[in-house]
């Protein structure tokens, strides 16, 4: 195969491995012992290759429980504001209701929201709810996502009309339709939402700095902080082997989902 | 079928928001018939049947089916299967999923799914299609997928909206015969949408014809054809369509705008006068004319005829038909006929036609068909023979 290598193609080259070069330091880092991490700055191999700063920080704090205090949000989160998008965006479609332009700009406005504006008021609400500190505080101000409803109602929207009158006249209940005819069409929509959804609050660090104190409830990125403040921010490795953790599972995520994002993108072909 | 499964529309109103779709419409479809709905685009005939389906509520009148009236009631609980122009078949489900869909929403028994789906399968024979996803399927094979869906449900009421108008020429002539067939084996009460009169006249017993949602004429095909009630829909059914030129009504004969005359049979002019009308409008069908050369009178006093004297300007041959086009003063006129003929352009010709193929209808309001008596006798001392003079 000829490779016409030409000046755009070495600019994107560049690029690639501008981007890829945190990503490629943090888990180098993460396997090198202390002396090794800035005498051999640019070295990507770690020699010797060490396990010593992943299981300080396994021993340190109590990885395990944040990990899973991380996943307890994220899928929560996840799995609610799929669920909130999928119905709102199908009614958006489907029916036919006073105000229903009005509301959907309502949603696709919320989305131009920043976190600055609303996090007084969210902030003072899950306080007199006495919900800081909690899961419940964690979760509660992210039950809906404008951003998915907006997506879900364009996918939605591609869907020929026919389909659902065809389920209808066949004696299928509203959500029926929705349940065994819309949904499949859009699963790899819902999929990579998904993932988008699960990656956002995985690395959501602001909320939960705002709500959690208790050393127990922390999250991942809010463990990262643990290694800045006590070690005076130079114990680098640690640091970055909680980094290395912390990516696995939305990376994980992304490389199962990604295939079946692909194949369903395949599979669905909705007749032309 | 034991119970009746007719269809009553009656003063049915229907407007999508200012928009008034269908203004007032009292239509019948009869248990167990073949019914078309025919029209060009926009003429409310797809409304009608999503009226009928249950997809759309009317404004104000009554709908009813099989003597109960259905308003309001949801497509679900209609007891009909439709039949949608693009086969609107779920994308990822096989084609076996796909026919089984509703009759699993029904509960019906897993055994007696597989029985009707086998049963139709070989009569659709899509028997070895069973297990593919429809984007594995040709167009003609989707249609019949389609099809299967609706005849698996054995629904009461069977809705097709343009079924065929995605197949090829070919395909479409085939499964036109098919559906007719199909029809027999289950004779259920039918409603088929379309704009394509071969497919109305080959499919319905009956075709409603439609303009901006009114219902323009009712009948079978050949009252359609050969007594349309009314201008539209002499024009609009009919290919080439039928000549229609304005004339006058005088003594003794028609007079053409730009002072051509046609003598017409005593009879003829007699019922033209009787409706009072001194502008009308003259049909008469291009295979109801016959083209000879040079100038010609009628010499076959029986059946009374009128002969037009017009320039032949030149022929389209499309195979089995060839269309001539005639110039006869200011206006234009075709004829069909069977065989080529070999005029030179601008020679003299002359146009034939029976009394029977002449339409007449009011020039103004409705266009109104005008009833005509045509005596067939030859009245005493009254030559039924006539012709005619066209500013040539």
């Amino acid at each position: 195969m000829k490779i016409k290598v030409s000046g755009w193609n070495l600019l994107l080259f560049i690029c690639l491995l501008l981007s890829f070069f945190p990503l490629v330091w943090m888990i180098s880092t993460t396997f090198k012992q202390a002396d090794q991490i800035f005498s051999e700055f640019l070295n990507p191999l770690p020699r010797p290759f060490t396990w010593e700063n992943i299981s300080y920080v396994l021993n340190a704090v109590p990885m395990v429980r944040y990990f899973i205090n991380s996943l307890i949000v994220a899928v929560l989160v996840t799995a609610f504001q799929l669920v909130t998008s999928i119905l709102a965006a199908y009614s958006f479609t489907r029916f036919d209701f006073k105000g229903r332009q009005f509301l959907f700009y309502v949603v696709v406005a919320s989305m131009l929201i920043p976190i600055q504006v609303t996090m007084l008021p969210n902030y003072l609400l899950i306080s007199k709810l006495d919900w800081l500190n909690t899961y419940a505080g964690l979760v509660a101000p992210q039950l809906a996502n404008g951003m998915g409803v907006f997506l879900l109602r364009q996918t939605f929207r591609t869907i020929p009309q026919s389909l659902y009158e065809s389920a209808q006249v066949g004696g299928a209940a509203e959500w029926q339709i929705l349940w065994r005819i819309a949904f499949p069409v859009v699963r790899p929509t819902v999929l990579a939402l998904g993932v988008m959804f699960f990656i956002n609050v995985w690395n959501e660090y602001f909320w939960p700095l705002l709500v959690i104190n208790d050393k127990d409830m922390l999250t991942i990125p809010l463990a990262l902080q643990l290694f800045i403040n006590s070690e005076g921010g130079n114990s680098w490795g640690p640091m970055m082997a909680v980094g290395t953790l912390a990516s696995l599972p939305p990376l994980i995520a992304f490389f199962i989902v990604n295939r079946q994002i692909v194949s369903s993108f395949i599979s669905t072909g909705v007749k032309g | 079928m034991q119970e009746p499964c007719d269809i009553r529309f009656s003063a049915v109103r229907k407007t999508f928001g200012a928009q008034t779709v269908i203004p007032s419409l009292d239509l019948e479809v009869r248990s167990g018939e073949r019914l078309v709905l025919l029209g060009p685009s926009g003429c409310g005939k797809s409304t009608i049947m999503r009226l009928i389906a249950g997809l759309e509520q009317p404004v104000s009148g009554t709908i009813a089916m099989g003597g109960q009236i259905v308003n309001g009631l949801d497509a679900s609980e209609r007891n009909v299967s439709m039949v949608f122009q693009n086969y609107a078949l779920y994308p990822h489900m096989t084609v076996f999923d796909n026919m089984a869909f509703s009759l699993k929403l029904r509960k019906v028994a897993k055994a007696e799914i597989t029985r009707r789906i086998q049963e139709a399968a070989e009569k659709l024979e899509l028997g070895s299609l069973l297990q593919r996803k429809p984007r594995e399927l040709s167009g003609g094979q989707r249609q019949r997928v389609a099809l299967g869906r609706a005849i698996v449900q054995q629904s009461s009421y069977f809705l097709l909206d343009e079924p065929l108008s995605n197949l090829d020429a070919q395909l479409r002539t085939n499964a036109r015969n098919d559906l007719v067939e199909l029809h027999k084996s289950y004779p259920r009460t039918m409603v088929y949408v379309t704009h394509d009169q071969v497919e109305a006249m080959t499919i319905g017993q009956r075709i409603a014809v439609l303009r901006q949602g009114e219902l323009q004429q009712i009948g079978s095909p050949e009252d359609i054809y050969m007594r349309p009630a009314n201008r539209f829909v002499a024009a609009f059914m009919g290919n080439p369509p039928m000549n229609i030129v304005p004339v006058t009504v005088g003594d003794q004969q028609v007079m053409f705008a730009d002072g051509g005359e046609l003598a017409l049979p005593e009879s003829v002019l007699s019922s033209l006068k009787r409706c009072g009308e001194q502008h009308v409008l003259l049909g008469i069908r291009p295979e109801a004319l016959e083209l000879w050369e040079g100038d010609r009178t009628v010499v076959k006093p029986f059946p009374p005829s009128i002969a037009i004297r017009g320039e032949f300007i030149r022929s389209e041959y499309l195979g089995a038909v060839v269309i001539h086009h005639i110039a006869v003063g200011q206006h234009r006129l075709l004829v069909s006929s069977a065989a080529p003929v070999q005029f030179k352009p601008h020679s003299n010709v002359t146009l034939t036609a029976s009394c029977e193929h002449l339409h007449f209808f009011e020039a103004a309001g409705a266009e109104q068909r005008i009833p005509l008596t045509v005596q067939h006798l030859k009245p005493k001392n009254q030559p039924e023979q006539v012709l005619v003079m066209s500013g040539r």
